[in-house]
């Protein structure tokens, strides 16, 4: 079972340099999970979550003192999470191509990795989430899965928060016209 | 979530990646010293390769400068013993011939 750790506990650890490093392992055992499902949904393919995790953990050590503790430690990670994933797509696409093109490649991806016994709603809803542009999705993803507040996909995003609500709405749409389209 | 991890495979994942990083950084860190050590050590040489040239071509301009000034009958004069000197031909300048 994991033991939560009091963030400002973690906080207090972070800015101690003897404790530094114990602090960014308790730090990652706790989140570490929520950090990874939300690079596995914007990145989709197992083996690209993986390594984008890995410069995630990387990045986060190397920017602890730029962390100035005005947020939650989680939402930093969130942010730190996000750039280093769209990092990644950025880096997939072609010259002069947007991320928000990858969509199809994204869900060859998710199709690949599906098997015979998937439950077909939840990919079905998984193939219509990938129809979004990018930062839609990624907003999205934090509002339904995360349960975020507005406010906080606004720090983690850099968006202003009456964007982020028309996003969403905007998002729920389209996913339910085109999971009433594919459903059989 | 249509994705597999399980709790084992997440909790491995995150001890090996959280290990990577802490190594990752470790070795950063030593390579960061490593650059400032050689830096540092070839400012050094350079300084004092720098002040002995600027020493070495004080030296050779103060020679230079020396010959300048010694003329070729000083010189000569320079080479000569005390009895030499006092053997050579001494003119009074009434005793300079007319010519």
């Amino acid at each position: 079972m994991l033991i939560q750790t009091d963030d400002n506990l973690l906080q207090q650890m972070l800015f101690n340099p003897s404790q530094r490093e114990e602090g960014y392992k308790m730090l990652m055992r706790q989140y570490g999970r929520a950090i990874y499902w939300h690079i596995r949904r914007i990145v989709v393919g197992h083996e690209d979550a993986q390594d984008v995790f890995q410069e995630t953990c990387i990045k986060v050590l190397s920017g602890i003192n730029s962390y100035r503790g005005d947020g939650s430690l989680i939402t930093w990670l969130y942010r730190v999470a996000t750039n280093e994933a769209l990092q990644h797509l950025r880096r997939q696409t072609h010259l002069f191509q947007r991320i928000d093109s990858l969509g199809d490649t994204l869900t060859q991806r998710l199709k690949a990795e599906a098997t015979l016994h998937d439950d077909e709603a939840v990919t079905l809803f998984q193939q219509a989430l990938l129809t979004l542009p990018t930062q839609q999705r990624i907003a999205f993803n934090l509002r339904y899965y995360e349960e975020l507040s507005y406010e906080e996909i606004a720090r983690i995003t850099g968006k202003s928060v009456n964007t982020l609500k028309t996003n969403y709405h905007y998002a729920t749409d389209k996913v339910k016209r085109y999971i009433q389209e594919h459903s059989r | 979530m249509p994705y597999k991890e399980d709790e084992a495979y997440l909790n491995q994942l995150i001890e090996q990646a959280t290990d990577q990083a802490l190594q990752h950084k470790r070795k950063h860190r030593s390579l960061r010293h490593r650059v400032m050590m050689i830096t540092s050590a070839a400012a050094v040489v350079l300084l004092v390769v720098g002040i002995g040239l600027t020493f070495i071509d004080r030296d050779s301009k103060a020679s230079v400068t020396t010959q300048q000034v010694e003329s070729p009958i000083d010189e000569f004069l320079h080479s000569l013993s005390d009895e030499e000197v006092a053997q050579l031909p001494y003119y009074e300048i009434e005793e300079i011939p007319e010519y």
